[in-house]
């Protein structure tokens, strides 16, 4: 089981250092349905099977035909004939997969909740009439339904989703959330047991840049009317502020302090104002909140769909009482 | 009525299935490539990989399977592309673009060249070659979700190298070997350990205490009593450290106590570098096995958590007994192979790596930085690009897009291409850009490449101008160089031997000084390039040389994220401004933020 893990996690290297294991996870959980096993079809699922997909089915009530053969990189002439559902060539490359040789309007005729179990459906080369009908079965359960469609050299896939649920958003640039205008107690009784005046050069040069901010920010707001700087001409008086605030010597010409060098290059991204952005509050503000159900997008492993829901409940509370109260 | 066959027109149909082309590089772009071409009609294709498969390689070279692993690239594609194309006509080739044996004529046999690599040194000597032999070629490159595709064509178009690209940061050696800051000089440490301990020993990878930084300023007269003290201090001996090792029979204790103890005690006696930065804590083994049987439930807590047993971090205890086990592999692995052998670190090698991940941890430790898990310093130490079976996909498709406009003699409608990772405002993910015409002044493709390089006479050596200068910065693979003399005087042959005994002389001895010009060859490629020489007494801080009108030096710093989950692409600050003279509408910057193994542009979002 360890050496299973282990071996998994060297084969995935390049791609967990993307996505991390939870979205290996992810993939690893999801179950995917091919419709029409065509070029197209099969180079998508190559491409899922590949990163490791827990589970795909192929459903294709078609046979290959020579032309399947000629496009097609998992079909060989002795394919002709067979039904193109089974692609073993695909299945060898990650040792498993199942196939339905059913049309799928066939499946849609009797039985249309057989596309209820899976996480994905890809749609190839559908014609509109089954594109409509397969659309409002997996709208219905939720089910996130990609159409796709190829001719010669041109393409085109269409995204049909409900709703997508992202907790991990990788983000590029975050900015730090330092809640200087806000010093939760600890904080601020850290920041109190420093006093600048008092220091040696050595401490002085060495007291952590954010404390200095914090301090400086006490004097600003003192003359502020407990207002942060907020646009340019205000960062920019402030910045000089810090600079007064740099230990002079005997010939009164500044020392060299890198902690004030490093506050000053910081003052602006590290007086954001403590708030929940629009966007979170407007997910805690969703009716959803107040009616939650088990089936609300994918969560961390560990939680049960029990535990997802009583514990959103209270989450969505108490995150508005901890950022509104004061 | 223009007749098809397919979706192409006839002509071109015939063109695809008659000529020859070049795939080099059978990875993560050339597997996609390789079966993109088979199935568009192409019949007669060669392919060239220097590599094996690895078992990390899986996750997107579909051609391979975990049986081929430890087997050629080059021949399992081949063979694997056969079985699913029989009509095709492939050559496979398990070796390196660079030998000879690929002559300029070898080059000119084919209509068409495709890189599919990943590494620059290979980049520069394609596109010499292709030049030389004025064969279209077809570069691209990929970095997680980032690629990029382009054409270069002698004359018509920029060559690979007629943008500076910036080279991959390096650092001081006083900084490695005294004052490490942050974690990846503890990492650049462990791996100069490792060649030093176990591999091929360089003179530029020294990792013991550099009593010659300029920052500790000694009085010459204190530099010989600090010395003698040294030799008598403990283990240090002023021999190699492969053969104080083996004196010890790489003995982990005396190895850990001298690195992480003597040493450290020895950097601490050079107190002006303590005066203004944290002094470093040695270690002692004895005093942290004791410790460490206290603790030792931690670690059993920590492993029993979830998540990637990589990405934990150990405690300095569970890193000493990494570090020994993993010496005790190693110096078995190096006995194995007999006497003068050399261990080649291999990231995907475990002991090697858990070799540097030990090491590098506790020295970090000793200098007051947070240790790193074994996932991050692989990331680091190995110069890992993510990668994924997806942006190779849709990169090798748009290499074959390309090639079908190359031969119809389309080039005017050829461009460069990013793939980028969100839509740009336009909405776009694949935003092309047009070609740029050649830089007169490329030292690789203007009409008579020359470059002015800033050094001292008096103390580089020849060695250095072949192997630092010419080779490593001027992409040469076999200089052969004389001065501009009016009487030919040979510096440097290619022919083994020949000028062997010049290595070790400086420049001056040959009667080079300020003004001098050299002409440096390679006949392989076919290129020459003449160097003046501006000579210098005062270079930077470990600067060997320099070449003048370079950008300064916006490296990128190499993935030093905390979470190594996040890979961004070089540093965006540094993105260079356009150089083209006819100006370029459609993308704001200059793709010049290639940190190894792809080129591209990341801040055209």
């Amino acid at each position: 089981m360890a050496a299973n893990k282990a071996a998994k996690e060297q084969k995935y290297d390049r791609q967990l250092r993307l996505w991390g294991d939870h979205g290996q996870e992810a993939l690893e959980n999801a179950h995917v349905c091919l419709v029409n096993a065509t070029a197209t079809g099969t180079e998508i699922l190559k491409n899922l099977v590949l990163p490791g997909i827990g589970a795909f089915t192929i459903v294709d009530g078609h046979k290959v035909s020579g032309e399947d053969v000629g496009n097609n990189f998992f079909l060989s002439t002795n394919s002709i004939g067979k039904v193109r559902a089974q692609q073993r060539r695909l299945w060898e490359l990650c040792g498993g997969g199942s196939c339905c040789g059913f049309a799928p309007d066939k499946l849609l005729d009797n039985d249309p909740e057989f596309f209820h179990r899976f996480s994905l459906v890809i749609g190839v080369q559908l014609p509109e009439s089954t594109c409509l009908r397969l659309g409002a079965v997996l709208w219905n359960a939720e089910v996130p339904f990609l159409v796709c469609r190829t001719y010669g050299l041109v393409g085109c896939m269409r995204l049909v989703v409900r709703e997508h649920t992202v907790v991990e958003s990788h983000p590029d640039n975050a900015l730090e959330d330092l809640r200087l205008d806000q010093p939760f107690t600890e904080l601020k009784n850290h920041i109190d047991s420093y006093d600048l005046d008092s220091m040696e050069k050595k401490d002085h040069s060495h007291t952590p840049w954010i404390i200095i901010v914090a301090k400086f920010l006490e004097k600003w707001y003192s003359e502020h009317n407990f207002q942060m700087p907020k646009n340019y001409k205000e960062k920019e008086a402030f910045r000089e502020l810090l600079r007064q605030g740099i230990l002079k010597n005997e010939n009164g010409a500044p020392e060299d302090e890198e902690n004030f060098d490093e506050a000053i290059k910081n003052v602006n991204t590290a007086l954001n104002a403590t708030k929940i952005s629009s966007t979170v509050e407007d997910i805690f503000s969703c009716d959803l909140c107040d009616n939650i159900t088990a089936q609300v997008g994918q969560v961390p492993r560990k939680n049960t769909a029990l535990n997802r829901s009583t514990k959103m409940r209270s989450v969505s509370h108490h995150v508005h009482q901890i950022f509104l109260s004061r | 009525m223009v007749q098809l066959v397919g979706p192409l027109r006839k002509e071109l149909a015939d063109s695809v299935s008659s000529c020859r082309v070049l795939v080099v590089g059978a990875g993560g772009i050339g597997c996609e490539l390789l079966k993109n071409l088979v199935l568009t009609g192409f019949r007669n294709i060669e392919v060239i990989d220097l590599d094996t498969i690895d078992v990390s390689n899986l996750n997107r070279q579909f051609l391979f399977q975990k049986k081929h692993v430890g087997k050629s690239k080059a021949q399992v594609a081949k063979e694997s592309v056969v079985q699913f194309c029989p009509k095709a006509n492939i050559t496979a080739y398990h070796d390196s673009i660079m030998n000879p044996d690929y002559s300029v004529e070898f080059f000119r046999n084919f209509a068409l060249v495709m890189n599919a690599l990943d590494n620059r040194a290979a980049r520069n000597h394609v596109n010499r070659m292709c030049l030389a032999a004025d064969i279209p070629l077809i570069e691209s490159g990929t970095a997680g979700y980032l690629g990029q595709v382009t054409i270069i064509k002698k004359g018509l178009t920029e060559c690979y190298e007629c943008q500076p690209k910036p080279t991959q940061k390096t650092f001081p050696g006083c900084t490695i070997r005294n004052t490490p800051s942050e974690p990846i000089h503890c990492i650049v440490w462990a791996k100069y350990l490792f060649n030093q301990l176990f591999g091929e020993e360089d003179a530029d990878q020294e990792v013991s205490p550099d009593t010659a930084d300029p920052e500790a300023a000694w009085d010459p007269s204190e530099a010989a009593a600090r010395a003698t003290a040294s030799e008598q201090d403990g283990d240090i001996k002023r021999v190699s450290t492969k053969d104080w090792a083996r004196s010890t029979g790489y003995d982990p204790v005396k190895l850990f106590n001298k690195l992480f103890k003597d040493d450290i005690m020895y950097l601490l006696t050079m107190d002006k570098l303590w005066r203004k930065r944290k002094a470093p804590l040695p270690l002692e083994w004895s005093e942290l096995q004791k410790q460490g049987e206290h603790s030792h439930f931690s670690l059993v807590e920590e492993m029993l958590g979830g998540g990637l047993k990589d990405q934990h971090v150990l405690g300095v205890y569970g890193y000493s007994q990494l570090f020994s086990e993993s010496v005790k592999t190693l110096s078995s692995q190096l006995a194995e192979r007999g006497a003068g052998a050399e261990l080649v670190w291999d990231k995907d090698d475990p002991p090697a790596m858990d070799f540097v991940t030990a090491a590098a941890n506790l020295r970090m430790h000793v200098f007051s930085m947070n240790m790193k898990s074994r996932f991050d310093i692989k990331s680091m130490a190995g110069n890992i690009i993510p990668a994924i079976a997806t942006t190779n996909a849709v990169i090798a498709g748009l290499i074959v897009l390309e090639a079908l406009k190359v031969l119809s003699g389309d080039l005017d409608q050829c461009c460069t291409i990013f793939l980028n990772k969100q839509p740009n405002p336009k909405k776009k993910l694949l935003v092309p850009c047009a070609l740029d015409p050649p830089n007169l002044n490329c030292y690789v493709c203007a009409s008579k490449p020359e470059v002015t390089v800033r050094l001292n006479v008096s103390s580089t050596m020849i060695q250095t101008l072949q192997d630092k200068i010419l080779k490593e910065r001027f992409g040469m693979v076999a200089p052969d160089v004389q001065i501009e003399d009016g009487k030919g005087t040979i510096l440097i042959s290619s022919e083994e031997g020949e000028t062997e005994g010049n290595n070790s002389k400086f420049l001056s001895d040959f009667g080079i000084r300020n003004g001098s010009r050299l002409q440096a060859d390679d006949f392989l490629q076919d290129y020459t390039l003449l160097v003046n020489v501006l000579h210098s007494d005062e270079l930077g801080k470990d600067m060997e040389f320099e070449v003048v009108g370079d950008a300064p030096d916006k490296a990128p710093t190499p993935s030093t994220q905390e979470e190594g989950k996040n890979i961004t692409n070089g540093n965006k600050d540094s993105a260079q401004p356009s150089t083209s003279s006819t100006g370029n509408n459609m993308h704001c910057c200059r793709n010049n933020l290639c940190r190894l193994n792809s080129w591209r542009c990341s801040v055209c979002k």
